[in-house]
């Protein structure tokens, strides 16, 4: 009796502090939820720089309640798309914390597993307009409460990116910024842009394509969409369906493993605008004067920064390759060769950069290319790693046929120029490459050149 | 002719004797038609059409047969048809690959082929570069050493794919203050002249592969280096 009097208080603090540090989480669900059908019910989970790891459930009507909204700073939703499992997306708190990071904001997780969870879905792709009218009749509140609509960015994954679309459409494109990583395909195609994500949609809408083939949307939606490796295969991604569930969902997922790249600055990847991805292998597309002095849009999170001249110029398709995992970025070289060659000869190059005592393998389209004697063939390649100086290189020319004559490619001059840094181009005079065999060489600077 | 063949077949086919007599029965029929000009019904005939279900798969089974046989049929020797079609078979695959392998191998590279004795002009590149070791420079004033320069020059031009069948010579007329002139002399073919004198035969690349040859040296190590290739200059 005498020991209850003093372990009752001390069971109560415990108590209330464990209340108080009870966070709430996102909604878990199992297939089976997903199996018979859920119905839409939205949670916002606030998280600011005093809560980092820990998301406080807000009340959709009553903003005071929580002290740690605070109206004046920017606020970033994060809208997930279909949830087939209804298991929570692994990448939400990666991506919540990454932000808060970056810059002193709000970060409102929009968790309508309920709703995206069904097997069925054309039943998840209706929700998503209910999903909006909810979402804009938050905002309308923070608005009303004093919050700035321009300072309001939407991140929408899949599915996310329409709901964030309807958002921008009922608030007639007032919202600042809409992020859409590989909006959802099926279901959408084709629609009018009242019904699907459109660039009227917000301030300025950026979007991301990785599984055009697929889940994804091929046709541009923002003022600017970047495709990925060409919006379809993503590298390091099965081949096969023998891989099981990643052969469908991993093209599709990786935009935001890209995207959490970028906000997290591990490394950046230039994109280039450009009429295809083809073209732009083939190193059509290599300069960026209509960027003027800000140079080509750098993927990601910061492509804000070209928010006015995207704007201005209304749709821009811009394309950039990745590697198979992180670091996902590569850097972009011009590979330029010029022959004396009487006949034109064609094949491939393979290229290597060493630096540091190691080498890098420079990708280059393998479609073969044609050299013209003193014609400049330009070939774009791309290499995995950030190579501060090169100080050796290796060509190899192969004409690709086993049984062919050994020809030769005389090469005039080569020159390697790193496209994303201010660099002095490398160049190289006077080599022979016979089929199938490795030169190695040491590049110099080049000098100014009048051919 | 055809039918005495056939029964060579026949006689060779011992293992097809379940079929045997469905064999001889289309024979005679054949023999018939072809003897008489119309069918003669024959007695096996209206007994093999009374059963014509169970004939149905025999004579499946004897156009198999009969192709069988004829393949087997001995040309000469031990030769046997199905051996002279595979190897005919293999006689063009064959020729087919050695002729094109022959033709890759006697393949002519016509750019190695260079005829000096056409029309040609002279082009003259001169320059400078500065020695970097003076101690080196007092050797130089020898003729020996000079000498040795000049055909380091001539070396490295000669083996230079695009630049060998053009050049003539290197000379080294001059140091005055470890600052060391040296004139290059090409031909060019009058034919080709303008083009050669843009591209090939221009300052750039006559200049370059000089530049990176100093740049090799640098990178080599080993204290042959003296020449600085910042200091190389050519017109």
């Amino acid at each position: 009796m005498f020991l209850w009097q003093y372990l009752t208080p001390v069971l109560l603090v415990i108590l209330q502090t464990c209340k108080a540090r009870k966070c709430a989480t996102f909604t878990d669900l199992n297939f089976g939820h997903a199996f018979f059908g859920t119905t839409l019910k939205i949670r916002l989970l606030l998280y600011t720089r005093e809560s980092i790891d820990c998301g406080t459930l807000m009340s959709h009507t009553n903003l005071s309640a929580h002290p740690h909204f605070n109206l004046s700073n920017p606020t970033t939703f994060i809208i997930h798309g279909y949830r087939p499992t209804g298991s929570p997306p692994i990448w939400v708190k990666k991506l919540t914390q990454l932000l808060l990071h970056r810059k002193d904001m709000n970060v409102i997780l929009v968790d309508w597993n309920h709703g995206a969870a069904n097997l069925n879905y054309l039943k998840s792709v209706e929700n998503t307009k209910k999903a909006a009218a909810n979402l804009t009749a938050f905002i309308k509140n923070m608005e009303e409460h004093g919050a700035s609509l321009s300072s309001i960015h939407m991140i929408g994954v899949s599915l996310g990116a329409h709901i964030s679309g309807f958002v921008g459409t009922n608030l007639n494109g007032t919202i600042g910024r809409i992020t859409a990583l590989d909006p959802a395909g099926p279901q959408f195609k084709g629609n009018p842009p009242n019904e699907r994500l459109d660039p009227t949609d917000a301030q300025f809408v950026d979007v991301l394509h990785t599984d055009i083939d697929a889940l994804g949307f091929r046709e541009p939606l923002g003022h600017i969409d970047f495709y990925a490796n060409g919006g379809t295969d993503q590298p390091g991604c099965p081949k096969t369906i023998f891989s099981g569930g990643a052969y469908f969902k991993c093209d599709h997922q990786r935009s935001v493993l890209l995207y959490i790249e970028s906000v997290n600055r591990t490394c950046s990847s230039t994109a280039y605008p450009c009429s295809s991805y083809k073209d732009f292998l083939d190193g059509d597309c290599v300069s960026c004067d209509q960027f003027g002095a800000a140079g080509c849009p750098v993927f990601g999170y910061d492509v804000v920064r070209w928010k006015d001249i995207l704007v201005r110029l209304g749709q821009t398709k811009a394309y950039f390759s990745t590697t198979a995992k992180t670091p996902f970025c590569m850097t972009n070289y011009l590979l330029d060769v010029m022959v004396w060659n009487k006949d034109e000869r064609s094949g491939y190059i393979t290229a290597k950069l060493h630096y540091n005592g190691t080498e890098a393998v420079a990708s280059i389209n393998h479609k073969a290319s044609k050299f013209r004697e003193y014609t400049e063939t330009k070939m774009l390649a791309q290499v995995g790693k950030n190579i501060q100086s090169v100080e050796k290189m290796s060509l190899k020319f192969s004409n690709g046929n086993t049984c062919s004559p050994k020809y030769k490619l005389r090469v005039l001059r080569i020159r390697l120029t790193n496209l994303e840094h201010e660099q002095r181009p490398l160049c190289r005079y006077d080599l022979l490459l016979k089929d199938n065999e490795e030169v190695t060489f040491r590049p110099i600077p080049c000098e100014e050149s009048n051919f | 002719m055809d039918i005495e063949l056939q029964a060579a077949g026949n006689r060779d086919g011992v293992n097809y004797r379940p079929v045997e007599e469905t064999e001889r029965d289309w024979l005679v029929s054949t023999q018939n038609a072809g003897n008489n000009g119309e069918m003669m019904p024959s007695g096996n005939e209206a007994v093999s059409q009374k059963n014509l279900q169970n004939t149905h798969i025999p004579q499946e089974n004897s156009t198999l047969c009969r192709i069988k046989r004829d393949l087997n049929e001995v040309v000469f020797w031990k030769v046997k048809v199905w051996m002279i079609i595979i190897i005919s078979f293999l006689v063009i695959l064959a020729v087919i690959f050695i002729s094109v392998c022959v033709c890759s191998a006697v393949h002519e590279d016509e750019e190695e082929k260079f005829d000096p004795s056409l029309p040609a002009v002279a082009q003259y590149f001169n320059g400078s570069f500065q020695l970097a070791f003076e101690q080196k420079l007092v050797t130089l004033s020898s003729s020996e050493s000079q000498a040795d320069l000049q055909k380091t020059l001539a070396d490295l031009y000669r083996s230079s794919p695009a630049l060998a069948q053009y050049f003539s010579k290197a000379e080294i007329y001059g140091f005055r203050n470890g600052s060391v002139d040296y004139r290059l002399t090409f031909l060019i073919p009058e034919a080709h002249q303008d083009q050669l004198r843009k591209f090939t035969l221009s300052r750039e690349v006559v200049y370059n592969v000089f530049r990176q040859f100093l740049y090799d040296q640098e990178q080599d190590k080993s204290g042959q280096m003296y020449i600085d290739p910042v200091s190389l200059i050519m017109i």
